[in-house]
């Protein structure tokens, strides 16, 4: 088994690998370069700018100059912001982000998966009906839109909350809200429907069969079979819960990453852009790996099946 | 006819209602079982054996419901018990197997996690320790080599006929009265099926537990069971003892189960003729006989109204207008008197 | 009445088959037809997905404007208006720009009158029609400036008369149903042309995925042996991959914000799944052409191809196309929200949200219709995919 988690290791390493490459290589064909501005920039100045950034080097020696830097973890000097460096940027961002992002998943795993069960073991009942209800809601209007509602409501008609910023703890429900939204209801609804496949199966059956009460033949023998699509699906969502943030953030004004990210979209500041893309996609491919190994601690059937040769 | 009566059933109708219909899988079923004996249920694949299982156990879910009847075990009417004493009751006194030892054990859980959660379930006081020494027993009782060892598998370790002994090993481990065995040989293969049914057989002898053998092949009931029902659409066509069925068929489905297995017990030298046509659809059940659009004896009131149950001998009975005294005269078939099919458990 | 002897006569064959044959008539589609008729939530959606098509192709032909017309005049005006009579059968409708509109009772908006004066000082506003010589004074310091607390907010006088406070009623807005935005330009129409913007885009881009999926998925499949392996990692990789990131790059990259930048970042990223669900198709397919071959002459080619392969495959292909448009929708407009979308005057739902967001709290009607387009649109699709879902899957048939 310990093989089997190096070797997912060793292979998600070189996905990111990849993942560099592919990004290096996509803002570097961007025609024009990064220091073409509407009015033009005079001979001199480009070239040195160019030289400053190393950019009138071979692409080859970029890129390895730039994997090089990668290695330790330094992203480079941010184009459009003189004098601040990507590593800076993203350090600036990172509590915000990571704050919302951590209470986005806890109200997922703490919400989403008891109110899927409840509704699986009350399927066809009224709290089934609310449940599927409210969370096909969730995953049908888009977060950028159940924030603006939110705020539209509770910051601008009733004035409850400020409507932009995190400076007080009322702040945090809007981000939050909207940032989990989809992913709580879908989680809910995964839940929901694994469960009722799994309480369908041979093996609950048989522990009714056998005469186990209810608590066991739920909490037990179903709860585990349920969770394994759900867990599989949570990795990744966490780290997309990163992506939705750059709506999120813009919308609430959170000085976080994704507002980071989205500028530097709309700025065309290529070292910003690719930063935060290597680094989302390497947090990414990393929950996907720690879902793997969760995985494989859950089912044991997995260390077998997955081993292909 | 050895003992008093163990499980009776009488009357029972279970149907599903899906969001399309009902779905009347079982409809009427009256048979009874005596203490110490195998009571052998056949029937093609849909004919409602499992339903009828299931619906003793008190397994039927939503959207299932038993719609009438009652199911007498021990003397007592497990309609009307409440959740809890059914818990109680399975898997202690009444032990059910599946068809598919595939996946009908815990994929998630080592083999003994499972054995010795339903081994204390039951005994309440027994020590850790002891549970799993008896189920160590146990897998050394149903022929696993090195039960100590193997208990510790997970259940994919195990090949099909492994699991399903784990599965009788853990059925019978509180000694129930009472074993259902659901289709146990059908996903295994012929040599391993042979040895499931020794040793259910050997096993029966030794802890006095009546058998419930549930199959589609006839085939497999000949040398173990007592007595047989032969279900087919939700209803029971015939029943008698193992020369009652085998040598002296009284209902065209019987016969066309026959004819349809290779036997060397009843017409070996025929060919094999597989039943035309396919099984009723339970939504729509037909209003005659369910088996009137398959029987190559058609008659219009079998079209027309439910067949009677008509008694041929004091073991045996058919539920077959052919057997009415102003049937024609077929070859091979008998005539007998009606009786009432609900107060007459099928097969006394 | 037949004799008792005619009911111990033996039928034909034809005639005791009757009733089977009845009943198994019904083909897949029909079966599934029946099913989908069922569902009422899969009926609803697919009401709303035949709706929005309709309102987004033959609503704009229904409409004076287009999509890009502006009459700045009538800028910002709501979807619901007060309207105050300041003489005879002269209506008034005041915008939170100040900007005074006459209406004619039904809601109609007529014309702009201009103001001849503006004193921002005291927030009295002067305007004056002159055709009718009517000059109506606006007053709106009350909760504005100190010491004029008033229950209503500006009080409006015309040719010297009373100040009137308060509406005379509240009319639909009946030259913009659904109010008009920050240049005047209708939303309704918008809403139509973005309607459009965003099925093309959806529709596109789920075809192009379906036949990337389709073609790879089958190639894989049906090369099998190392092909498969490798092209199977590759979607693995893929699958580990943030997509959404790569179109925002893709789009990013190619710069140029049309429907077409839009339609190729998303069909070119999102067919890992379709090649999936293919590939495990043309697998099963290969084992059936062995089953066709072992059963040579014996079974209908017409009946397994009928029951087993339609079935199986296009059933799951159109579920997943039912899941994958409104997917696309999303991605679209969460796309124009970080401002990659479509550019202007083109109008998908993604940048009307976009665009209303800035005023949000003064004119929330300008949020409030695109989303409700995008979230109605949404639950369509979904409900309709659930339902398909449920009467298309062959494992339920049985039941
Ligand atoms: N949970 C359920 N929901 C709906 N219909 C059901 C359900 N369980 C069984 N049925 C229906 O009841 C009928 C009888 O099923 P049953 O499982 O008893 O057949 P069986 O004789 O055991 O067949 P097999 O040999 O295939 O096990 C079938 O037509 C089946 O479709
Ligand atoms: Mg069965």
């Amino acid at each position: 088994m310990r093989n089997y988690f190096f070797r997912r290791f060793i292979q998600s390493l070189f996905t990111i690998f990849l993942i560099a490459t592919v990004t290096f290589f996509m803002m570097r064909s961007i025609p024009g370069g990064p220091f073409t501005r509407e009015r033009p920039v005079p001979d001199e100045i480009m070239r040195a700018l160019n030289a400053k950034y190393n950019l009138d080097a071979p692409l080859i020696v970029q890129y390895f100059d730039y994997m090089k830097s990668l290695l330790t973890f330094n992203l480079g000097p941010s184009f459009s912001r003189v004098g601040v460096s990507v590593n800076k940027l993203i350090g600036l961002g990172f509590p915000a982000t990571a704050k919302i992002g951590f209470l986005a998943v806890l109200l997922i795993i703490l919400v989403g998966i008891p109110v899927g069960i409840v509704s699986a073991l009350k399927q066809n009942r009224p709290v089934d009906y609310f449940v599927m209800f409210m969370a096909t809601l969730g995953v049908t209007i888009p977060n950028f839109v159940i924030a603006t509602l939110y705020i539209y409501l509770f910051a601008g008609k009733l004035g409850w909350v400020p409507s932009f910023g995190l400076r007080t703890p009322w702040a945090y429900i809007g981000p939050i809200l909207a940032l989990s939204g989809y992913s709580l209801s879908f989680v809910a609804r995964l839940t929901r429907s694994s469960m009722l496949e799994v309480l369908r199966q041979d093996y609950i059956r048989t522990a009714r069969a056998n005469g186990l009460k209810e608590l066991s033949v739920i909490g037990k023998h179903a709860m585990r079979n349920a969770l394994i699509p759900v867990i599989t699906y949570l990795g990744p969502t966490i780290a997309l819960l990163m992506t939705g943030s750059f709506v999120i953030e813009r919308i609430f004004a959170i000085p976080g990453i994704g507002r980071y990210f989205v500028e530097s979209v709309s700025s065309r500041d290529y070292t910003v852009i690719m930063g935060v893309t290597v680094l989302y996609a390497s947090f990414y491919v990393l929950m996907i790996y720690l879902v793997d190994v969760l995985y494989a601690m859950i089912d044991p059937r997995i260390r077998f099946d997955k081993e292909i040769p | 006819m050895s003992g008093e009566p163990l499980l009776e059933v009488k009357n029972i109708s279970t149907s599903f209602f899906s969001h399309l219909g009902e779905i009347q899988a079982v409809r009427g079923v009256s048979f009874y079982l005596n203490r110490g004996d195998v009571l052998g249920i056949v029937g093609e694949s849909g004919s409602g054996k499992s339903v009828t299982a299931l619906s003793i156990m008190g397994l039927i879910e939503k959207p299932g419901k038993i719609k009438q009847g009652e199911i007498i075990f021990n003397g007592e009417d497990l309609m009307k018990k409440s959740q809890r004493e059914m818990c109680e009751l399975r898997g202690n006194e009444i032990s059910m197997i599946f068809q598919d030892p595939m996946t009908s054990l815990n994929p998630v859980y080592r083999i003994e996690n499972q054995m010795v959660e339903v081994i204390r379930y039951h005994n309440r006081n027994l020590s850790r320790k002891k549970a799993v020494a008896q189920a160590v027993e146990m897998l050394r009782l149903v022929k696993i080599p090195e039960p100590e060892k193997q208990i510790k598998s997970y259940p994919h370790e195990f090949s099909g006929g492994m699991r399903q002994r784990v599965m009788i090993a853990t059925a019978l481990s509180s000694n129930p009265g009472l074993l259902i065995a659901d289709e146990p040989t059908t996903a295994l293969d012929v040599t391993i099926q042979a040895q499931i049914l020794d040793l259910m057989n050997d096993l029966r002898a030794r802890i006095n537990a009546s058998i419930i053998l549930i199959t589609h092949d006839l085939g497999v009931i000949a040398e173990v069971c007592s007595r047989i029902i032969v279900m087919y659409g939700g209803t029971i066509m015939e029943a008698g003892n193992e020369r009652d069925i085998f040598y002296n068929p009284q209902n065209p489905y019987t016969v066309g189960l026959h004819q349809s297995i290779p036997s060397n017990l009843a017409i070996s030298e025929k060919r094999l003729v597989p039943i035309r046509g396919t099984p009723p659809n339970l939504m729509y059940p037909p209003k005659g006989c369910p088996f009137s659009p398959r029987c190559s004896y058609t008659m219009r009131i079998c079209l027309e109204e439910a067949a009677p149950t008509i008694r041929l001998s004091d073991t045996h009975i058919s539920v077959c207008w052919l057997l009415h005294e102003n049937a024609p005269k077929i070859n091979g078939y008998s005539k007998g008197k009606i009786v009432d099919r609900y107060k007459t458990p099928s097969g006394s | 009445m037949p004799s008792e002897a005619d009911y111990f006569g033996f039928v034909s064959k034809e005639e005791s088959q009757n009733l089977e044959t009845l009943e198994k008539s019904l083909t897949y589609w029909q079966d599934a037809w029946r099913r989908l008729k069922k569902h009422k939530l899969a009926m609803a959606g697919l009401a709303g997905v035949i709706s929005t098509i309709l309102f987004a192709v033959l609503g704009p032909f229904f409409s004076r404007f287009s999509y890009s017309d502006q009459i700045l005049d009538y800028a910002r005006t709501p979807p619901r208006l007060d309207i105050y009579e300041v003489a005879d059968d002269y209506y008034v409708f005041l915008t939170k720009d100040y900007n005074l509109l006459r209406v004619s009772e039904k809601g109609e908006i007529l014309e702009r009158i201009f103001d001849t004066n503006k004193d921002l000082e005291r927030k009295a506003y002067t305007y004056f029609d002159a055709r009718r010589g009517l000059e109506i004074e606006l007053d709106f310091s009350y909760n504005l400036l100190p010491g004029k607390e008033a229950d209503y907010n500006f009080t409006l006088v015309a040719n010297g008369g009373d100040p009137i406070t308060e509406a005379t009623k509240t009319v639909f807005n009946r030259t913009y149903p659904f109010g008009s935005d920050s240049i005047g330009r209708s939303i309704l129409v918008r809403v139509m042309y973005g309607a459009r913007i965003s099925l093309i885009v959806a529709f596109v881009a789920s075809l192009a995925n379906l036949l990337i999926g389709a073609v790879y998925g089958s190639i894989a499949g049906y090369e099998g042996g190392r092909t498969d392996i490798l092209m199977m990692r590759f979607v693995d990789i893929l699958n580990s991959i943030p997509l959404l990131i790569y179109v925002i790059l893709i789009m990013v990259l190619v710069g140029n914000r049309g429907l077409w930048t839009m339609i190729i970042a998303l069909g070119s990223v999102y067919w890992v799944t379709m090649a999936r669900l293919v590939r495990g198709q043309v697998l099963s397919l290969k084992g059936q052409e062995f089953v066709l071959a072992a059963r040579a002459l014996g079974v209908k080619k017409r009946s397994i191809i009928s029951r087993h392969l339609i079935p199986n495959t296009i059933g799951p292909i159109i579920i997943s196309m039912t899941m994958m448009i409104p997917r696309a929708i999303f991605t679209e407009a969460f796309l124009s929200f970080i401002g990659l979308g479509v550019s202007a005057p083109m109008a998908s739902w993604g940048t009307l949200t976009e665009d209303a967001l800035s005023a949000l709290l003064s004119f929330p009607y300008q949020l409030f219709f695109p989303s409700m387009a995008i979230a109605i649109t949404m639950l369509s699709f979904n409900f309709l995919g659930d339902g398909l879902r449920d009467a298309l899957d062959p494992r339920l048939r049985k039941g």
